[in-house]
């Protein structure tokens, strides 16, 4: 039986998103659950890119969550600054699963070159790049994309409106 | 395909290796600018000049005292220096310095690699290092850091929405995400003629990005010891520093490619002149500038800092794009 090389690629990365999404879950420690949602976030950007031949979607993903998103979670917890009493921790082997999930990741990228290499892979799958994306954006989504944007300003609004006791 | 692979294992080499050469004398050329500018010799008995002086601090922070802090986060208060220095390596993956090279019948490009998202890939990996400070803050477990920290979540995520707004006007003009792309539209003109704005925002917001003076509000060390980093010690100190100093040469590296012309000699008689020597040159030519924004200004309030990116830097930017497309329409392409 011939095992497609891509599923295999998808398996991996599925696992990993899995394994930090229960991470957010599961972890007491906020800043470790935020750390955890951080990788959730990064595996995502690299599935897109690995098998959705996306990467301005991956870029903009890492961009806007990585780059933004995540540094406003921690600014939060960070000024909350728990102290250890205010939630329990639970004993993790850390050293252990960072190695592993070290050496994990480092066999993955040489599967996937190692199946490029030998024709394996087929490299990535056709582009849905810049173009491809914003064409789809302005043409058949216009509505769709007009609409979200609405959604933004109303949610800038709705923020406003709530800092701001007496406007 | 094996020929390939070490083709670019040993252009990576080379440029970890330059890269870490700008880091080593880019501390020296801090001390001795600041020197000159002060009127005093800086760094001047290790060596002729001072010129050995990285060596002699590269070996004093290797053998000092490793102290960690006791009750700090051991994970967070490790990873923090590591992350410090990654982006900066990640990013000059995508940086080119030279028009390609013929070598024993093999051309080569002296880029390692030219991906059509090459902006955005920078700008995905430079949104790394506001985490080495967050967390370096965060772990130590003191107060001074943690305010260097918080400090600089806020600034980072104001500044880099401005960096990515002053590079929009270049992209809109190339057509192109790609680096490459970029320094090749600029052959005969440099950007920084048509974009003149977008050059000085983006200056601005890359100094913040790097927390130089005068937006050092992390690591102001009148109101927070050392800020972020005041609980590190021996090579994690040095950690924070290599990555400081190879941000700065990366960011001038990105500033010569999409503003100053890449590779391309200034003036058409000096073109016998190797492309890689003209990008060294005006990297130098950046980073000084850097430099001597630090002895020139004052430091922001922290207020001022926040009023600055978001009141006038944030509407000059939009404004920036908005005139770039307009002309753009009016004249079909500039």
């Amino acid at each position: 039986m011939m095992i497609n090389a891509w599923d295999v690629v998808f398996f991996f990365l599925a696992g990993l998103i899995l394994l930090s999404a229960l991470g957010v879950v599961f972890i007491r420690h906020p800043v470790y659950s935020a750390l955890s949602l951080l990788a959730n976030l990064c595996v995502t950007a690299i599935l897109y890119l690995s098998l959705m031949g996306a990467p301005f979607i991956a870029m903009v993903q890492i961009i806007v969550y990585a780059g933004a998103i995540m540094v406003f979670f921690l600014f939060v917890i960070m000024l909350m600054n728990l102290s250890k009493g205010e939630y329990q921790e639970r004993a993790v082997p850390w050293r252990l699963l960072l190695g592993l999930g070290a050496a994990a990741l480092f066999a993955f990228q040489i599967f996937i070159l190692a199946g490029e290499w030998r024709g394996v892979l087929s490299p990535g799958a056709g582009g849905f790049g810049v173009k491809a994306l914003s064409h789809f954006i302005f043409t058949r989504y216009i509505l769709a994309f007009e609409l979200v944007s609405v959604l933004i300003f109303v949610a800038a609004l709705g923020a406003v409106a709530l800092a701001k006791k007496k406007l | 395909m094996i020929v390939a692979i070490i083709v670019v294992a040993v252009k990576l080499l080379i440029l970890f290796a330059v890269l870490m050469l700008f880091v080593a004398y880019g501390t020296l050329a801090e001390r001795k600018v600041s020197g000159h500018i002060q009127d005093r010799l800086g760094p001047y008995h290790c060596g002729p000049h001072g010129l050995l002086q990285p060596l002699a601090d590269g070996l004093k922070l290797f053998f000092k005292e490793d102290i960690v802090a006791a009750e700090s986060d051991k994970i967070l208060y490790y990873l923090a220096p590591m992350i410090a220095i990654v982006p900066a390596i990640l990013a000059i993956g995508v940086i080119p310095f030279g028009e390609s090279i013929t070598l024993f019948g093999r051309k080569i490009d002296l880029v390692v690699t030219d991906i059509n998202v090459a902006l955005l890939y920078l700008l995905a990996v430079s949104s790394f290092s506001v985490y080495a400070i967050v967390f370096g803050g965060w772990s130590s477990n003191s107060k001074y850091p943690l305010l260097g920290g918080l400090r600089s979540a806020a600034q980072f995520i104001s500044y880099e929405l401005i960096l990515g707004l002053s590079i929009m006007g270049v992209i809109m003009v190339v057509g192109s995400f790609s680096l490459v792309d970029i320094v090749h539209y600029q052959k005969s003109m440099w950007m920084v003629v048509y974009q003149p704005l977008a050059f000085i925002i983006y200056m601005i917001a890359a100094t913040a990005e790097l927390n130089r003076l005068p937006f050092d509000l992390p690591e102001a060390e009148s109101e927070l010891v050392g800020g972020y980093h005041t609980e590190y010690s021996s090579m994690k100190f040095a950690m924070f520093f290599l990555g400081e100093y190879a941000n700065m040469t990366v960011t001038s590296a990105v500033a010569v490619c999409l503003f100053l012309g890449g590779w391309y000699s200034p003036v058409s008689f000096l073109s016998w002149i190797p492309g890689p020597i003209w990008f060294v040159v005006k990297l130098v030519a950046v980073f000084f500038f850097l430099l001597w924004l630090r002895w020139t200004y004052p430091r922001f309030r922290y207020d001022q800092l926040m009023v600055f990116s978001w009141k006038y830097l944030l509407p000059l930017a939009l404004v920036n794009i908005l005139a770039t497309g307009g002309v753009m329409i009016l004249f079909g392409g500039i």
